[in-house]
């Protein structure tokens, strides 16, 4: 196993909040990628896909269409947090510790935990079992969130690791670390997948939260110390798909020497679903899929700015 | 070396009259109800005819006057479209009145009451490439020439068996000459000029070979189709395959070209109409393969030109046959895989993938020497024979390792308190089980091939076949040069899934004992379906990189291994070869087999092949290969497949086409023995299914065999809709 050393923590005992990792993934940089998706993130942008990934901590995620009414949960729960109310079952999610004994009883997959600490070594494993078609493909690891400069200790930590594995690394970031971290991770990742999802500043806080300034700072540096780049930027349907928006993110790729292409990400409305299950409420009216005819429309609109590459992600 | 070569070939060229035949095979496929063009009552009346000419002669010559009368009696038909002869039709005067003919329903009826006189024949038929070589470069004629030289030396008994062999190509040499009749006719009737000189091309080419070589690749093209033809209605052996056609036409492709007697588009035309032949031939449910790629015996690539245009002409037939293998080693180009993977991409269903280093291997280890390994073809789906030598009797039998399975439970739940008090004791008794059940195959098969040697006789599938013709013995007696028997074991990873959940509830938590799982399982889990839930979703699955899980279909296929590997198949003391290939038979086992502790409902289908159980990929195809890639695929020469299910949008554009051939390709550098992919998407099947008259040429393809979907049963069709569509959200 591969040893990695930072400040003064190994590996074997660096933990970090990780939701989910994905085997081939085809979509999230060159060859066929492993991503690593940490769980936490600062920004709360109001159409996001991937809302379990907002708070650190371990969630309880219930899909009552799955439920088969064994049981076991009623049972399972210390705190009495499944409860059967006039003949229906409820999940008082006040009172619930997140300790995930209901899931451990629920073999019909309707209770689930969102979480998961693991050692970087953990995880490194699990990414390393697929090596065989990063040597074919060209492909290796990417870590994503929520934010994984949140972690970002951990990400270092796991960024080394798969480099000293000798396997490519992408970082997908929204650009809110501080420079600093993101200067030493400048050796260890081979490209970074920078999202830009709102180019005008107060619609920028008012649809995620958080302030524009810091995350074209950041973006800037880098571009200056030449990190390779990808702009992810999505196409939010009663958002940001206005002419304004697209030519300037077209601009901001002119502007800069190191992006490689420009990736225009559809949204999905499925992050509704997983809001519902996880007892949180929708913020965001479902507008539905882009139609492909309006995708290829704002690609269009973007490379009649730019000379740099643009895609549909 | 075809790395640069620009493959694209002008689609307009030809297509409106590829969609005219096209359309013309779908609707009468459709009106005969998936049946193939000849109707079976045909050699009913034939036999039964030269069966009695020849009452009192030795069994061998009447076997050729069969096998002549026959193919003679064949007709043919062409219509305005096709660029090859020889679409057999039925003919009035070989059918009884019901069947549309003019024979009346009593002398059909009399015709089978005398052939039921004759011996038993069971066994399997056909499921081979024929040997073209010689066909090819002397013709007809020069194979009549062989069997005469090696009469000069025979004795009696062989003297009989090759003038039924002769009789047999005098029966071929007849076909082809009713087939040249068909086209004269259309000739006299042909519009435009363009039209009628082909059509005399087209009969020229049918007298040229009827006796004589073929001298160009029209001529071999049409050639090679008249032995398929010809050995599958003449011999009646089902399933005789194209086989290695980018090697088979090679010097008839290169030497039309040299001369500017042929275009490439040309050549893509031809080889369309012979697929377009064999479509509306061969009977809907079946499997017909073609091979590309590969190397030759010294181990160079021998992909050409001919190989692109094979995979190209799946295009415009998008047709259920052939199915195209690419036969992938190291040195396979790149663009032979792209080609492949790209029409896969766009949801054409048949190339699939074969390890050519794996099979060789294997092939090598029940001996056959390297310079033959390189030869050999899926004979159906992914069943594997040596090319133009084989008598191979593949899927004999089909074991259905889940009843067995519940057989020892059963025995074991009946013993009480001497039930096996570990899982390595359970393991044994289970192993043990199936050692029996193979032993009693084997005897089965043997006793089959013992009738075969006394009633069968296939004198033209014998000609091309080696060495029948320089042993003077038939087919059905031994005269090839590979006897083997092929069998399969299905369910693989529904047994492994099921042993571990035993391992873990029955001798390591000790939730139940043997009895009480035995009940469990014999009521379909009623009353208990958190209990299911739990052995379905509470444990590890086969295909999901679980070693403990992997490990134990190591174990079963090591100890078959061994097992197989102690019998032997007469009449020459051939090995017994095992595969996990299916067919359709994970759910025809499936529905005959009772739940199983992995979760499985009574009743279900089991897994389709090598990979992991339907709807139990949780960890996605990278860990489906990495599992399925944990144990040696090679001593399964009988076939393992694995399938791969995605959705049509997962690929949109060359980068994620481009990922799909990373991920074949690695499976196939691990040793991987087949593999194929169905791109498709949810609605679309769903709208077929609604819909069946709108989607009849929807094709699918599971456990290596491939189907239009609308044809399969509704529970074969819950169960592609089922099968996981990997999908990166």
């Amino acid at each position: 196993m591969v040893q990695t050393m930072t400040a003064g923590r190994s590996s074997e005992t660096r933990r970090g909040h990780v939701f989910d990792i994905q085997k081939f993934a085809i979509h999230d940089g060159p060859g066929i990628r492993t991503t690593v998706f940490l769980k936490g993130c600062p920004l709360r942008c109001v159409w996001c896909h991937n809302p379990e990934s907002h708070d650190s901590a371990v969630e309880i995620s219930l899909q009552l269409a799955k439920c088969i009414g064994c049981g076991h949960c009623f049972q399972a729960c210390p705190r009495q947090c499944h409860v059967r109310v006039d003949g229906r079952r409820e999940f008082r999610r006040e009172a619930c510790v997140r300790c995930g004994l209901c899931a451990a009883r629920c073999y019909a997959g309707a209770l689930e935990v969102i979480g998961k600490d693991m050692t970087v070594d953990e995880v490194l494993r699990e990414v390393l079992a697929d090596r065989p078609f990063y040597e074919t493909s060209g492909g290796g690891m990417t870590v994503s969130g929520g934010e994984p400069m949140a972690q970002f200790d951990f990400t270092l930590a796991l960024v080394e690791g798969a480099r000293a594995a000798g396997i490519s690394v992408c970082l997908e970031t929204a650009g809110v670390g501080a420079w600093d971290e993101y200067r030493q991770l400048l050796g260890a990742v081979d490209l970074f997948l920078y999202d830009f999802k709102e180019s005008d500043p107060v619609r920028h806080l008012e649809f995620t939260g958080y302030s524009c300034e810091r995350i074209l700072d950041n973006l800037r540096r880098l571009d200056e110390a030449g990190a390779a780049l990808v702009l992810r930027c999505p196409i939010i349907p009663g958002c940001n798909c206005r002419d304004d928006h697209f030519q300037a993110i077209a601009a901001l790729a002119n502007r800069l020497r190191q992006v490689r292409e420009i990736q225009l990400m559809p949204y999905h409305p499925l992050g509704q679903a997983k809001l519902s299950r996880l007892g949180k409420e929708i913020r965001w009216p479902d507008s539905g899929f882009p139609s492909e005819a309006e995708v290829a429309r704002w690609v269009a609109r973007v490379a009649a700015h730019t000379r740099v590459p643009v895609r549909q992600g | 070396m075809f790395d640069d070569e620009v493959t694209e070939i002008p689609v307009n060229m030809g297509t409106d009259r590829a969609e005219a035949i096209r359309q013309r095979i779908l609707d009468a496929k459709a009106a005969r109800c998936g049946a193939g063009s000849v109707p079976c009552e045909h050699w009913v009346l034939a036999d039964a005819a030269a069966l009695r000419y020849t009452e009192g002669q030795p069994w061998p010559l009447r076997c050729g006057k069969r096998t002549r009368q026959r193919l003679a009696s064949l007709a043919f038909a062409v219509d305005d479209h096709e660029r090859l002869a020889g679409r057999p039709v039925a003919n009035p005067h070989w059918l009884p009145v019901r069947a549309g003919g003019r024979i009346p329903d009593g002398d059909y009826a009399s015709a089978q009451a005398y052939l039921a006189t004759f011996g038993p024949m069971p066994g399997q038929t056909g499921h081979c490439e024929p040997d073209f070589s010689i066909v090819l470069a002397e013709g007809v004629e020069g194979l009549r020439q062989r069997v005469r030289a090696r009469r000069q030396t025979a004795t009696e008994q062989q003297a009989m068996v090759l003038d039924s062999f002769l009789d047999a190509l005098d029966g071929l040499s007849d076909m082809i000459l009713n087939a040249a009749t068909a086209v004269d006719a259309a000739v006299r009737i042909a519009w435009p000029d363009e039209r009628r000189n082909e059509l005399e091309a087209m009969a020229a080419a049918c007298r040229q070979v009827a006796h004589g070589a073929p001298r160009t690749f029209q001529e071999a093209i049409q050639l090679l189709w008249f032995v398929l033809l010809g050995v599958s209605h003449g011999d009646q052996s089902a399933l005789v395959v194209p086989g290695r056609m980018d090697r088979t036409l090679v010097s008839f492709y290169e030497r039309d070209l040299a001369a500017g007697r042929l275009t490439r588009e040309q050549a893509l035309e031809l080889i369309e109409a012979l697929y377009f032949l064999i479509n509306d031939y061969v009977p809907d449910g079946l499997a017909m393969a073609v091979m590309v790629g590969g190397r030759n015996a010294e181990g160079q690539d021998t992909t050409h030109a001919l190989s692109y245009l094979c995979l190209e002409a799946l295009r415009r037939t998008r047709l259920v046959y052939p199915t195209v293998g690419i036969c992938w080693h190291s040195g396979t180009p790149k663009s032979l895989t792209g080609l492949a993977v790209e029409l896969i991409a766009q949801g054409y269903a048949t190339p699939a993938f074969f390890g050519d280093a794996t099979i060789q291997r294997g092939l090598q280890s029940y001996g056959v020497p390297p310079a033959e390994s390189c030869h050999y073809i899926n004979s159906t789906c992914v069943e594997i024979t040596p090319s133009g030598a084989s008598n191979i009797w593949v899927a004999s039998p089909y074991f259905s390792t889940c009843r067995i399975l519940l057989e020892e439970l059963a025995e074991q739940a009946g013993r009480g308190a001497d039930a096996a008090a570990t899982f390595a004791a359970f393991m044994d008794g289970y192993l043990d089980r199936l050692r029996k059940a193979i032993g009693a195959a084997v005897a089965e098969q043997n006793h089959w091939r013992d009738l075969r040697q006394r009633h069968g006789g296939k004198p033209l599938q014998s000609v091309f076949t080696r060495d029948c013709v320089v042993r003077a013995r038939d087919i059905d007696d031994g005269g090839a040069r590979y006897n083997w028997v092929e069998c399969s074991f299905v369910g693989l990873a529904n047994l492994a899934d099921s042993l571990h959940v035993i391992r873990e509830e029955v001798y390591q938590r000790r939730t139940l004992t043997l009895a009480a799982l035995q009940a469990l399982l014999a009521a379909d889990f009623a009353g208990h379906e958190p209990v299911r839930l739990r052995f379905s979703n509470g444990h590890p699955k086969y295909g999901n990189g679980c070693d403990a899980v992997d490990e134990l279909v190591s174990r079963v296929v090591q100890a078959v291994r061994v097992e197989c590997g102690r019998h032997r198949l007469r009449p020459d003391n051939s090995p017994f070869v095992p595969g996990a290939f299916c067919w359709i038979m994970h759910e025809r086992l499936g529905a005959e087999c009772g739940a199983t502790p992995d979760g499985r409902r009574a009743g279900l289908p089991f897994a389709d092949g090598g990979g992991p159980a339907q709807g139990r990929e949780s960890q996605g195809p990278t860990a489906a290969i990495l599992s399925t890639t944990s144990w040696d695929h090679a001593p399964m020469i009988g076939g393992v497949a694995l399938n791969l299910k995605f959705s049509r949008e997962l690929f949109h554009g060359p980068a994620a086409v481009q990922r799909l051939r990373d991920l074949v390709v690695t499976y196939l550098q691990r040793g991987g023995f087949e593999v194929q992919v169905n791109v498709v998407d949810r609605e679309a099947l769903a709208r077929a299914r609604a819909h069946p008259d709108q989607y009849r040429d929807l094709v699918v393809r599971i456990g290596g065999y491939t189907d239009y979907f609308t044809r399969l049963s509704p529970a074969m069709q819950d169960e592609v809709m089922r099968r996981t569509e990997f999908k990166v959200v």
